[in-house]
């Protein structure tokens, strides 16, 4: 992660520390990859298919004639796979949950032209949940972060298919402690 | 149905549009693309193994329509 860029695209305050930066876990993207490489794959699927079948000769003849439309359908097709590839891939590298020592960004990057950037202050945080559902989010250790925030102008916030949630969790709690302890001793201070 | 005009084009006319339809759609869409990483990418790197990615895919596949539809 260059964090000199991550600083110009996000604008921090002053001595804020990224403790953390957290993407969906692969699992996910590597799912919706597969999906479109097998959908891209379907013609070349159906050639083979022909292949071991019995076609009439009219099918043959026109595969064996018209070669270069056939070639021009199924470069279209590639090409309209490798657009929902592309799609899919901003999305998941787009989206991103950056830890602070004091707030929480959570960058929702839901389609093109559909974004949304959340804050959400560590001292206003309050129940922080975690759960984890189903046979492969358990083994690969993935899952869903709740929070709900005390002030009333925030929303609460949910992000799933977030790796190592529990993880997770533990180091918001610790960066939550530490900025209270931080904030409690701003009066000393100033007092002294 | 006699009313109807009758309209036959031929097939090279068809694929021929079908690929300047294509041409605009993929320009547009490596617009957005192109500025969606540009500004919203924290990683330089990763920008750069995607732009690559994309566009020696999609470029190559966009010059075999261009050049099966010369062959048509």
């Amino acid at each position: 992660m260059n964090n000199k860029k991550l600083y110009e695209k996000i604008e921090l305050e002053t001595d804020e520390i990224v403790i953390t930066t957290v993407r969906k876990h692969w699992f996910l993207i590597l799912i919706e990859l597969s999906v479109i490489i097998l959908f891209g794959l379907v013609p070349v699927f159906c050639f083979m298919a022909i292949q071991f079948m019995t076609v009439p000769a009219s099918v043959t003849s026109f595969i064996m004639t018209q070669t270069p439309l056939i070639i021009f359908c199924l470069s279209a097709w590639l090409l309209m796979s490798t657009i929902a590839a592309a799609t899919s891939w901003t999305g998941y590298y787009l989206d991103l949950w950056i830890l602070t020592d004091r707030r929480i960004i959570v960058i929702d990057q839901i389609t093109y032209f559909n974004r949304k950037v959340s804050n959400f202050r560590l001292e206003r945080l309050q129940d922080i949940n975690v759960s984890i559902r189903g046979l492969i989010p358990t083994l690969l250790n993935y899952g869903i972060i709740r929070a709900q925030t005390a002030s009333a102008s925030e929303n609460n916030f949910i992000s799933f298919g977030l790796p190592d949630p529990r993880g997770l969790q533990s180091q918001i709690q610790a960066a939550m402690d530490a900025r209270l302890t931080t904030i409690e001793k701003i009066p000393d201070a100033a007092l002294e | 149905m006699e009313n109807i005009p009758h309209l036959a084009l031929p097939i090279k006319t068809i694929v021929t549009l079908g690929f300047y339809l294509f041409v605009i759609i993929y320009l547009v869409y490596s617009v957005v693309f192109y500025y969606h990483w540009q500004n919203y990418s924290m990683s330089k790197a990763a920008s750069t193994a995607t732009y690559i990615a994309y566009f020696s895919i999609t470029l190559s596949l966009l010059a075999l329509m261009g050049l099966s539809l010369l062959a048509l």
